[in-house]
């Protein structure tokens, strides 16, 4: 009897044991030194743990400039495919959240660019003709009292270079030096480009209904 | 800098969407394609210099520790 109180005992204890570190046994391991890792080993399996943590994130950036699940998922699975091939050029220099949330953007915009860049540069305006707007957009107060669902609508029409900008800046809080770094631009062209971003997708959102 | 409870921006992706469980094995399959290629490219882009240094190094007369 005080043997099978002693195993039911045992039993229940290892139940109630936390299982987290016995199904990811890389949980403590930062994202830049699984990058190292897998860069130096070109290992699959490891390459499967980053896939685990960035997956859901990639697969809803993807999402933003698809124009259906089925062609999220192509474009999540290729990013992916591409990130493993890729991954040695990442050099440290930003989080590589950041590094990955720009590669993201950078390879929907191609696709999204692919087929229709002469569209988009017909549809959009020239830099003289917003120039004289940016004034008014110099605070991000302004983007305080957007609505969403209408935001989403007006992002969906601007330059999807203009919309990854956007999204870097104020959805992943990538900071303006980090910016810098990963467009390989200055500081002052940075902010230049964000104030023309900001300026087209208010002007944007108050075209619409 | 932007109130991040009002950042519109930010509640643009409080909806996430989950992810094909089915996607997880599509990516790995690929990644081991790929593996394989990359793996396979290094037999064809070998070090020549090495290679050609190595050649060099063992036609060297070798020294006869007997004399």
């Amino acid at each position: 009897m005080t043997f099978l109180r002693r195993l039911c005992l045992i039993i229940i204890r290892n139940q109630s044991r936390p299982v987290l570190q016995f199904d990811d046994p890389y949980s403590e391991m930062s994202d830049e030194e699984l990058v190292q890792q897998i860069v130096a080993k070109k290992d699959s399996t490891l390459f499967g743990v980053l896939y685990d943590r960035y997956a859901k994130t990639v697969y809803n950036k993807c999402f933003g400039f698809a124009k259906s699940q089925k062609e999220a998922e192509d474009l999540t699975q290729d990013v992916f495919l591409k990130l493993f091939i890729k991954l040695g050029s990442f050099e440290g220099r930003s989080k590589f959240s950041t590094w990955l949330y720009s590669f993201t953007y950078n390879f929907c915009v191609n696709y999204v660019t692919r087929d229709k860049g002469r569209k988009i540069s017909d549809k959009a305006n020239s830099i003289e003709d917003t120039e004289y707007k940016l004034s008014s957009v110099d605070t991000d107060d302004n983007l305080l009292d957007l609505q969403v669902e209408k935001l989403q609508k007006a992002l969906e029409l601007i330059p999807p270079e203009e919309k990854s900008l956007l999204l870097l800046k104020y959805q992943d809080s990538v900071s303006i030096k980090e910016l810098e770094d990963i467009l390989d631009i200055g500081s002052s062209a940075v902010k230049m480009r964000l104030k023309r971003a900001k300026a087209r997708v208010i002007e944007t959102y108050n075209t619409l209904p | 800098m932007l109130d991040q409870d009002k950042n519109p921006f930010k509640r643009l992706q409080k909806d996430l969407k989950d992810v094909p469980p089915a996607l997880r094995g599509r990516v790995m399959n690929d990644v081991a394609v790929a593996k394989l290629a990359m793996e396979m490219a290094t037999l064809f882009t070998g070090n020549y210099a090495a290679v050609i240094e190595g050649i060099l190094e063992t036609s060297k007369p070798k020294k006869n520790n007997n004399q």
